[in-house]
């Protein structure tokens, strides 16, 4: 696609990398990455045959650099706080920690691996995670610098690393500040959300490695306690379906630009009006079918990083550029975006 | 000046008549937990609106309009007043990061919601 760097890997990768790959590669560098792993003999013949065989590959090989940081609080409110594991360490047996490391890891994977990203800015930034931070704390954010976990109330919420889509949709927002730096306000900011949403939903669905129509397209399922009636934060194919509650109030998300909700909350609505870009994104990847992250989200992702995308851009200028890098990925693609939007109205 | 180093946002609070506090922001808008803390200046005692006006000049001066940015919570203050010149009542509103919260401004809005 016209805008994404596309580097060439001239590294040695390490045995790990090479399984991973062998995992989670396109169909080239599994390949690759298996026939490596059936060498058998001394190490150096496999860095020589990973070198050989993926010279070529997309900048997957950057995963060497990955650096996870995972700390804890205390709960308390000061950052990043108490280093609890490091890259490369052993399990802590901290249950959030221990998700937080590993869905720091499974969302670097995602654009790594499938986008070729090294890391939130690019350029190998570390991850950088804090959990237990306050008491009984029901959010987690990107301040700017790392992302943070609360543990939850234990009654409405569950803990924040629970959902591997939600600790992918904070570090997402890392990626998107990076990139055009979507204003936090309005229609952008509720571009601002739906993007997090989506590379979030992205993750698990390849960590879990699931085809767009066998995935639940929920934003935080096992968030929420048995005692709200609630399946996630928000539904992908169904906005405003996530919950209906006494205590949390029903869903407010719409599903159509005829239904976009006009309020002065929640910086003019960005967590409410997502629900609009975000079933545009599910009605396009389950028309391609397939995986969403391989087509689909690759057009997301070069739509994103278009220097043509303005902070304070709307659903309409987003959709359009969709279009345009669908346009360079095929007609099924250009018809299937184009349905997406078109379905919520974004688009005549 | 505020820690964006803006000019106060607060308008003379012998003016004020109603004061709006709400929690906003985080990774959700969730309708049944957004619920605002109203305040009756009119209605208060005079050392209750003494003590009220003092933590909103206190927090005024943590005004960040970007706060909310990625999933932060905030809170966000809206003063209902009638100007010196006998025109319509207007209302000015401004936004605290939680971190940045006077201890004071969380208690004020923790205070009998509704």
């Amino acid at each position: 696609m016209p805008t994404t760097p596309r580097g060439h890997v001239r590294t040695v990768l390490p045995p790990y990398l090479l399984d991973r790959l062998a995992r989670h590669g396109s169909d080239h560098v599994r390949a690759c990455a298996q026939a490596t792993l059936r060498a058998d003999g001394d190490p150096n013949e496999v860095r020589r045959a990973a070198r050989a065989r993926l010279v070529q590959a997309p900048r997957t090989a950057a995963a060497v650099s990955l650096r996870r940081s995972v700390h804890s609080a205390d709960n308390g409110t000061s950052l990043p706080g108490r280093l609890v594991r490091a890259e490369g360490d052993a399990p802590t047996g901290d249950v959030a920690a221990d998700e937080a490391y590993d869905y720091l890891g499974a969302t670097d994977a995602l654009f790594r691996d499938a986008y070729g990203r090294n890391a939130i800015d690019d350029a190998g930034m570390p991850l950088v995670g804090t959990v237990h931070y306050g008491r009984n704390y029901d959010n987690a954010f990107w301040n700017g610098q790392q992302m943070v976990f609360g543990d939850g109330d234990g009654e409405i919420f569950n803990r924040f690393t629970i959902a591997l889509d939600i600790v992918a949709h904070e570090l997402a927002h890392g990626v998107i500040d990076r990139e055009a730096g979507l204003a936090y306000q309005g229609q952008a900011g509720a571009l601002n959300e739906s993007i997090s949403d989506v590379f979030g939903a992205l993750a698990k669905q390849r960590h879990l490695d699931q085809t767009a129509d066998q995935a639940d397209w929920l934003i935080g399922a096992g968030l929420f306690t048995p005692a709200v009636q609630a399946r996630a934060l928000r539904s992908m194919s169904a906005p405003g379906t996530a919950y209906d509650d006494p205590v949390l109030g029903k869903d407010p998300q719409p599903a159509h630009m005829r239904d976009f909700v006009i309020t002065e909350a929640d910086n003019g609505g960005v967590h409410i009006n997502s629900g609009i870009p975000n079933r545009a994104f599910y009605v396009a990847a389950t028309a391609l079918g397939g995986h969403a992250w391989e087509v689909a989200g690759r057009i997301w992702y070069d739509a994103l990083r278009d220097a043509r995308l303005a902070p304070d851009a709307d659903f309409a200028a987003f959709a359009r550029l969709t279009l345009a890098h669908a346009a360079a990925a095929g007609e099924d693609a250009l018809q299937a975006v184009r349905q997406g939007w078109e379905t919520v109205g974004v688009l005549q | 000046m505020s820690a964006s180093g803006r000019p106060s946002p607060l308008p003379d609070l012998g003016q004020a008549s109603l004061v709006r506090i709400t929690r906003e922001g985080g990774i959700a808008y969730l309708p049944g937990l957004a619920r605002a803390r109203h305040i009756d200046l009119a209605a208060c005692a005079i050392e209750d609106r003494a003590r009220i006006c003092q933590v909103l000049q206190r927090s005024a001066a943590f005004d960040d309009p970007r706060c909310g940015e990625g999933d932060r919570r905030y809170f966000r203050v809206e003063v209902v007043y009638q100007p010196t010149d006998g025109s319509d009542s207007r209302t000015v509103d401004f936004r605290i990061a939680e971190e940045d919260a006077p201890e004071a401004l969380r208690q004020l809005w923790e205070e009998d919601r509704g």
